[in-house]
């Protein structure tokens, strides 16, 4: 086989991959950083985690998909990190 | 080419898949899409002609009926039709038919035409002829006959009992006829059927369905699995699955063929079966692992994220039955053939096919290694491309690339994995 890259065998290959991971992670970052300060995700609090049904505050479980209602969710706006 | 270049290559395609998806596949393609509706046609009378439905029907039946029969005698499992057809046609055949062609197994399940020969109710919810089908139990029972499947399969505990084979369909059947009578045909059929729940997860892979009308509409490949209902056991039903083709391929490598050279009689039924639920728990963790990092980025619980990001790994669960069972159900599945013209070992020739001898010659080695490498990867980047579709619905753009980091790793590891597994 033809080798692509500049020889054939070697790990550093691998850094074509690394870099691509890189640059994505930067990008998510930068665009992130743009978006600072954007309206929270709201989630209305009685919804099924699973299937997103609407749930009755004394409903146990989805009456739509059987889950077990799980706590309710502190909100999910852009998290640190 | 050395096998670490496959792997890097393979890794590769999915990180630049990952990194184009995340690039230009900015809105959910797939979530919430609505089935088209066919037009009357020709083609599409035929397609939901009831007559011929029936045909189908009774037909399939019959032929479940003489390889129930054919696998319950004393016999070798390929001197008769039973194991061949329930092991390479049906459990790798069919499962790949479904990928291709969608839900086949809604006409020819022959539980589905006894139960409406029977004539039992459907168990809507608002039947009140049958009892109500536990919420909690969801797919439960399919995840759980389905372990039963595989474990008979791939530990066979019950190799030393001719004729095992047989004895289980008619099991298997009267656990299908009890459901549909307790909970309604359709209900249990549904959630507790195990093989109606595995078609149908693979049958969402396909580029044809079904509209309200039951005519045949096309639909983008994998979009069909973002319907896949959440329920109680379906995370269970798909780690069985892919974690039990997983140990099929590592029981065949020198490692686990070595070590347990010497185990026999009970012994090896009880290392194998750790070694099943092993493979199992471990595609389980991995998958949790990744939900785990994912509920981190947006706040709350792994579970529900777990169960709405399942259907990711049901590309993954085709990719590795072709990858494992392409070369048997081409090679072995030609004894099937063979064993048509005379389905119970007693000489016949039917059809004339009884002369038949296997074409080894059918695929090469190299034909089976680039197709089982080509399943690998594109099983994978499909399961990429699904978890970022769902995952871009739910979350705001940039949660939603990161919530997937995880996951690609988990995709990258099991390319990994099942590559090294299938070079032996």
């Amino acid at each position: 086989m033809k080798p692509i890259l500049a020889h054939q065998g070697g790990w550093d290959e691998m850094l074509v991959a690394a870099g691509l991971v890189l640059g994505m992670l930067a990008f998510s970052r930068f665009r992130r950083r743009r978006h600072e300060g954007a309206a929270p995700h709201e989630r209305p609090p009685d919804v099924c985690a699973y299937c997103g049904a609407a749930l009755a505050p004394d409903e146990v479980r989805c009456p739509s998909c059987g889950f077990q209602r799980t706590r309710p969710q502190p909100p999910s706006g852009p998290s640190p990190g | 080419m050395p096998l670490w270049l496959f792997i890097f290559g393979a890794g590769t395609a999915l990180i630049i898949s990952f990194v184009a998806l995340s690039t230009l596949w900015t809105e959910p393609r797939f979530e919430h899409r609505p089935v088209r509706t066919a037009r009357p046609s020709w083609l599409q009378s035929i397609l939901t002609n009831r007559v011929l439905e029936w045909v189908i029907r009774i037909v399939m039946l019959l032929f479940f009926l003489v390889v129930a029969m054919a696998s319950a005698r004393n016999a070798s499992p390929t001197e008769t039709i039973g194991p061949i057809v329930v092991y390479a046609w049906f459990w790798v055949g069919l499962a790949i038919a479904h990928a291709v062609l969608g839900n086949l197994w809604g006409t020819l399940s022959p539980f589905d035409t006894i139960g409406r020969l029977v004539g039992f109710a459907d168990g809507e919810d608002d039947d009140d002829t049958v009892r109500p089908y536990p919420q909690a139990w969801g797919y439960w029972p399919a995840a759980i006959l389905l372990f039963l499947f595989v474990w008979v399969e791939l530990v066979d505990p019950f190799g030393r009992i001719a004729g095992h084979l047989g004895i289980l369909i008619v099991v298997y059947t009267l656990i299908q006829i009890g459901g549909m009578q307790r909970f309604g045909r359709r209900t249990w059929l549904q959630q507790g059927e195990a093989f109606g729940v595995y078609f149908g997860l693979l049958a969402g892979i396909a580029p044809l369905t079904r509209d309200a009308n039951g005519r045949v509409v096309f639909q983008p490949v994998l979009s069909g699995l973002t319907r896949v209902r959440p329920r109680p056991g379906l995370l269970a039903v798909i780690t069985v699955a892919l974690g039990s083709t997983t140990f099929d391929g590592f029981s065949r490598t020198s490692l686990w063929i070595n070590a347990t050279a010497r185990i026999g009689g009970f012994a090896r039924i009880v290392v194998f079966t750790a070694g099943l639920l092993a493979v199992i728990g471990l595609v389980t963790l991995a998958f949790v692992l990744a939900m785990r990092t994912a509920a981190k980025i947006v706040g709350g619980s792994w579970h529900p994220l777990a169960v709405r990001f399942a259907h990711s790994l049901v590309p993954i669960i085709l990719a590795y039955a072709v990858a494992h069972y392409f070369s048997f159900l081409v090679l072995e599945g030609q004894i099937g053939l063979i064993r048509l013209s005379d389905p119970f070992g007693a000489g016949w020739n039917l059809f004339g096919t009884s002369d038949w001898v296997v074409n080894y010659a059918l695929v090469t080695p190299a034909t089976i290694w680039y197709v089982q490498v080509a399943a690998i990867v594109i099983g994978h980047i499909g399961g990429v491309i699904l978890a970022h579709d769902r995952a871009i619905a739910m979350f705001p753009r940039e949660e939603a690339i990161r919530t997937q980091y995880a996951l690609l790793a988990v995709m990258i590891l099991f390319t990994a994995s099942g590559l090294l597994i299938l070079s032996g």
